[in-house]
């Protein structure tokens, strides 16, 4: 039997399918006539293919054909199958008990698929809606387990939904409606992006408008938390991503397994944007051959959208209208010519740079994509600009990506050498034995780095890829022996690369490679020499760097005395040695010596005309001392300017202009301006992970800085997410015995002490407190932080006495760090007071509340709601005793508060139902009466019945209804108590 | 190395034309596999039958470096999964119906094979394992289709994917091919 014989089996036996059961019989006599063995074999077959022959085998294998539709799935009734994908099925389902009647989209896991990795992959995407609540993002409403153990939830059912592109084609919606439409699908992308989520399969089967128009937003099943430590189960996303992804709508990095990010989802908005305005896709991908795809997807260039629409192209489906430029112009109501006219120009270049290759070139955002496409609709220069020849040329160069990359790599460690150089050459250029040593050295240089980067030779390295740190490594390895004979080159380029270590935050690298520098340079030229001070202020940075205050102290201190002797006071390198210095000064708690070294080297940069960047750098490092010490409106000014310093210098995209952001968003957050500190951060982080990738402490640091704006919102879940992901960063770069994961274990700390868990709170800051300890010592602005979160936790767990005497602790280290005239010993003071009210001990409470609040009301803007909280505090302590002094506080506070939260915030309701009661006692009952019901409303609302809130405010009703004498009420209230 | 980047340069040695990648591959992926499927019954619930297609897509999450992959290795991977799949599952039928004849790669204890596949199956495995080496004598695309779609859990469009061919081409073949496997297997039954 051969192979021919297989296609004759295989034709017969289609052949009498086509035919009717009754008239297979005489088709088969026919067809075969004088082979009955083949008709046999066709016979057999023919029986086997009915649905009674399968084999249990199959059912067992094939887990993902169509099985029955079950009927029931928790309460929802199952309608119709809606789809399937690798993982999962959707019903249409309906919730058919008493209380509702909804249709719902179902989605299920196959059964047969229900592995662990592929269930945590669907909790996942459940937790990720549940988390993206937004008009055009299909709602999730619930979830459960069905019988049989499989995971399901149910989503918004999109009545009438229908794919994108199909809406805008059977409306005939012309261009600007279209743009119109597409910006919807931006706002609801921009804000998964907001939430950290990148959806990653967008396509018009996932966008669905809805009978009335409302876009909505479908399918995060692979979609991707930005943040890989949030999501730990990225391989199995990915996974998914790369079986079920729609080839054509695949950006560049997908297709090379690259990194995705929200640029990632800016690509395919520019697919789908192109195929909107032109009816097309951006490829004509004629194969499903996979690696031909991936080819045109990363290599071939788009062709316009105004050239695109003159295309004709076959039937994609057999019931289609073919497309051709006159059926596309008639679904967008109008002629070629006009339509092509209407696309050429601004729209072919905001598509095209919203499909750029390389996703540093598309737009920065989602959002910066629909404000383009806003511009050209209020006809305004749009911001895309079309690829000039230059970038043209240098795309060409860059398909040789191992050369350039090595080329570029080579270009940055001759530059941080020649800048070196160029500096030092001014300054011994009367020594000729040493010019000609420097052109040994160059020399020498040139032959090192030749033989680093002989490593990136396939000959030698086996063909593999070598990365840059390979590169760097081998480079570290070499230095020793290659560059013995010139001890100086060797000296500066240890130096080099051990900056570069440090950069890269490989800190036992570099700070073995500077020490050896420092010693290198101590030899030859002596204990005090220009070049031993920038030794001393290398390893200072690095001290820096590991938070070893003490050791960046005694270090920077000892190079600026060198570099004002040697360099003298006017020079720029001394004048970064003062910044240097001064942060570390504030880190200390020094903040006047700081301000002053901080203005010294600023006056310095500015009269000497250091570069416009260094200028800068000295602005936000003052900024920042200037900030630990209360004085926000000069921090803004300078931070704001430094900013645009950066921007004018670098460009958007630069780690000088996220540090920058970093910066005006902690200054913003200090005071209480969240929302602007929020976006200000979430505009930084994506420009961090393009710079730094993932596992970076400048990642760390920016997810924490982020952390704690969401958390002074409220959301503390979000925040303890955000806070573990920087734990997780922070250990995986310093190993556990490190300040950096000390401090962010103390963040961790925080944001479970807001979520309630208090043992959990506890564990960690005993945990890290010790190791801080030891670190930095006892006084220290952390090692306070530390203990009085300590003493809120143990207060909470009732353990007041130890509670006490930590806060006592805190108090004696804030005011020997800072003076008594601080926030932090405003707030410790405050908190002490509180402490020891409950206590009992109210004389000490009340006159340590008064103080707080008097340093308070001299350090904070009126409107602050730490401010808020030392009046309240005061109040609540004399509001028995004199509520006529309380009444006014009470009403201060509400006023703050209700400005800075919402009017579900306990903090509202609770300043809400103590201004109602202390109006009860100064005998203002009508009044009195409206305030205690709206706060017991609203705590029984947002809190439940049993919430010690609302418990609070039923206490307050029961002494009204009391005073009023009216006992059915205050009956009525108190069965409303629990007992305590 | 890891398992994970040993897969994914196996996988490119294999595009590369070096046969040998396959020597080293099917072990790794047999071993994997089993392993998976131990571990999975140990923590099953009795009753529950273990899915072939979960396996496979487990070994695949926990093997293969994803950032590393080019596409046209997914396909390599999950036919080679199919083949070890299905010499498993022939390993395990074999125990199940304590029949000796050729050696599998490791011997596998006749509780987890009885664990693994109903008596039933496990006929049923042995007879459509010697069906389907008939099959890819006279009609190798349809064996190509029937392993991966039977072993490797793909769908019709992944199968398309994988053999780079069109869906109704998969659909066509698997459909044939199914009713002649079905006939085979019937018929070596009977007797």
């Amino acid at each position: 039997m051969d192979t021919n014989r297989w296609d004759r089996l295989e034709s017969l036996f289609f052949a009498a399918l086509d035919h009717p059961a009754e008239g297979r019989i005489a088709f088969l006599e026919e067809a075969c006539e004088g082979d009955p063995e083949v008709r046999r074999e066709v016979e057999a077959m023919l029986a086997a293919h009915e649905p009674d022959h399968t084999l249990v085998l199959e059912r067992r294998l094939l887990s993902d054909d169509a099985e029955p539709l079950a009927g029931h799935i928790g309460p929802y009734r199952l309608l119709e199958r809606l789809g399937r994908g690798g993982m999962g099925e959707v019903f249409l389902a309906e919730r058919d008990d008493a209380q509702f009647q909804r249709r719902v989209a179902l989605k299920l896991v196959k059964r047969g698929m229900d592995t662990d990795a592929i269930l945590r992959r669907f909790r996942q995407e459940r937790q990720i809606l549940a988390a993206l609540a937004h008009p055009s993002i299909a709602h999730l409403y619930d979830g459960g387990m069905a019988e049989d153990g499989r995971p399901y939830f149910a989503l918004e059912y999109v009545e009438g939904g229908v794919p994108i592109d199909a809406y805008c084609d059977a409306n005939h919606l012309p261009i600007p409606a279209r743009l119109r439409l597409f910006q919807r699908v931006c706002e609801a992308v921009q804000f998964a992006h907001q939430n950290l989520v990148v959806h990653r399969d967008l396509k018009p089967g996932n966008i669905l408008v809805s009978q009335t128009g409302e876009v909505k937003l479908l399918d995060f099943g692979i979609a991707k938390l930005l943040d890989p430590d949030l999501a730990p189960y990225s391989i199995a996303q990915t996974q998914a991503e790369v079986r079920i992804m729609t080839p054509e709508y695949a950006a560049p990095e997908q297709v090379r397994g690259e990194p995705i990010t929200t640029a990632t989802d800016g690509y395919q908005l520019g697919v789908l944007l192109y195929e909107l305005l032109t009816g097309h896709r951006p490829y004509r991908l004629n194969t499903r051959a996979t690696d031909e795809i991936a080819r045109v997807i990363c290599e071939e260039e788009p062709e316009r959208p105004s050239t695109a629409i003159g295309r004709t192209q076959e039937k994609r489906t057999t019931d289609a209208v073919p497309v051709t430029p006159e059926t596309v112009s008639l679904a967008r109501a109008t002629v070629p010519e006009v339509l092509r006219r209407r696309l050429r120009g601004d729209l072919d270049t905001i598509v095209l740079k919203a499909l750029q290759k390389d996703p540093q070139r598309r737009y920065t955002s989602v959002k910066a994509l629909a404000d383009d496409v806003q511009r050209f609709l209020d006809g305004h220069p749009v911001e895309a600009q079309p690829d000039s020849v230059g970038y043209r040329v240098s795309k060409f160069v860059r398909r040789h990506t191992v050369g350039v990359g090595v080329t570029v790599l080579v270009f940055v460690l001759l530059l941080s050498f020649g800048l070196t150089m160029a500096v030092q050459n001014a300054r011994i250029a009367r020594q000729a034995e040493e010019i000609a040593r420097e052109r040994d050295a160059a020399t020498e240089v040139a032959a090192f780095l030749t033989g680093v980067f002989q490593m990136a030779d396939p000959t030698t390295s086996r063909g593999e890829v070598v990365t840059a740190r390979e590169l760097l490594d081998g480079g570290a390895a070499r230095i020793e022996t290659d560059l013995a004979a010139q001890p100086a080159v060797q000296a500066r380029m240890m130096q080099t690369m051990g900056d570069v270590y440090l950069s890269l935050a490989q800190y036992a690298q570099a700070d073995s490679l500077l020490h050896r520098s420092l010693m290198l340079r101590q030899q030859m030229f002596g204990e005090t020499h220009p070049e031993v001070a920038e030794a001393l202020v290398a390893l200072g940075l690095l001290a820096v760097h590991r938070k070893e205050v003490a050791a960046a102290d005694s270090l920077l201190a000892a190079a600026l005395v060198m570099q004002r002797q040697v360099l003298g006071e006017g020079h720029p390198a001394t004048a970064r040695t003062m910044n240097h210095h001064a942060g570390v000064l504030a880190e200390a708690g020094r903040l006047e010596a700081a301000e002053a070294l901080n203005r010294e080297a600023l006056a310095i940069l500015q009269a000497e005309g250091g570069s416009s960047a260094a200028v800068a750098e000295a602005m936000s490092d003052l900024a920042t001392t200037l900030r630990l010490a209360d004085q926000y409106e000069e921090a803004e000014t300078l931070l704001r300017d430094a900013l645009a310093i950066h921007r004018a210098q670098h460009g958007e995209r630069h780690t000088a202009v996220a540090a920058g952001m970093g910066k005006l968003a902690l200054l913003l957050r200090k005071q209480a301006r969240y929302e602007e500190a929020e976006a200000l951060l979430h505009e930084a982080m994506v420009l961090n992970r393009q710079l730094y990738g993932h596992a970076h402490p400048e990642i760390a640091s920016a997810l924490s800085e982020l952390a704690g704006v969401v958390k002074d919102q409220g959301d503390y879940e979000r925040a303890v997410v955000l806070y573990d992901s920087a734990l997780g960063i922070t250990r995986a770069v310093y190993g556990t015995q490190s300040v950096n994961v000390a401090q962010q274990t103390n963040n961790l700390a925080t944001a479970y002490i807001y979520l309630g868990d208090m043992a959990t709170a506890r564990r960690l800051i005993e945990e890290a407190l010790p190791v801080a300890e030891r670190i930095i010592g006892e006084v220290h602005p952390m090692t306070a932080s530390m203990r009085n979160n300590l003493s809120y936790v143990l207060g909470q767990m009732n353990d007041r006495p130890g509670a006490e005497r930590e806060l006592r602790k805190v108090l004696a280290i804030e005011t020997s760090l800072y003076g008594e005239e601080h926030t932090e010993v405003a707030m410790t003071t405050a908190s002490l007071a509180t402490l020891l009210w409950e206590q009992g001990v109210y004389e000490e409470a009340e006159q340590l509340a008064r103080t707080a609040l008097a340093l308070r009301r001299k350090l904070l803007p009126p409107d602050h709601p730490d401010l808020a909280n030392s009046i309240y505090g005061v109040a609540a302590m004399i509001v028995d005793r004199v509520p006529e002094e309380a009444e006014p506080l009470l009403r201060e506070v509400l006023a703050i508060r209700q400005a800075a939260f919402s009017k579900e915030d306990m903090r509202v309701v609770l300043a809400t139902g103590r201004l109602g009661d202390c109006l009860r006692r100064l005998g203002r009952f009508d009044e009195a009466e409206s305030l205690l019901l709206a706060s017991y409303a609203m705590a029984n609302e947002t809190q439940g019945p049993d919430h010690w809130l609302t418990q609070y405010q039923l206490d307050f009703l029961i002494a009204l209804y009391g005073a009023l004498r009216r006992p059915d009420e205050q009956a009525r209230y108190r069965a409303l108590q629990v007992a305590a | 190395m890891s398992a994970t980047g040993e897969v994914t340069i196996l996988l490119r040695r294999l595009h590369d034309g070096d046969a040998d990648a396959l020597e080293d591959l099917m072990p790794l992926l047999y071993d994997e596999l089993r392993t998976l499927a131990r571990k999975q019954l140990r923590r099953e619930r009795p009753g529950h039958t273990l899915s072939t297609t979960g396996l496979v897509n487990e070994a695949y999450l926990k093997l293969v470096n994803q950032q590393r992959l080019r596409v046209e290795d997914r396909g390599h991977f999950f036919a080679i999964a199919a083949t070890t799949m299905r010499r498993i599952l022939v390993d395990y039928a074999r125990a199940r119906t304590r029949q000796k004849r050729g050696g599998g790669q490791q011997p596998v204890p006749l509780e987890e094979a009885e664990h693994f596949l109903s008596s039933e199956e496990a006929e049923q495995v042995l007879a459509l394992d010697e069906a389907l080496d008939r099959l890819a004598v006279i009609n190798p695309r349809g064996s190509d289709v029937v392993n991966l779609r039977f072993f490797s859990g793909l769908t019709l469009e992944e199968t398309a994917d994988a053999l780079n061919v069109s869906i109704k081409t998969v659909q066509r073949s698997w459909v044939a091919a199914r009713a002649w496997l079905r006939k085979e297997v019937a018929y070596d039954l009977q007797f």
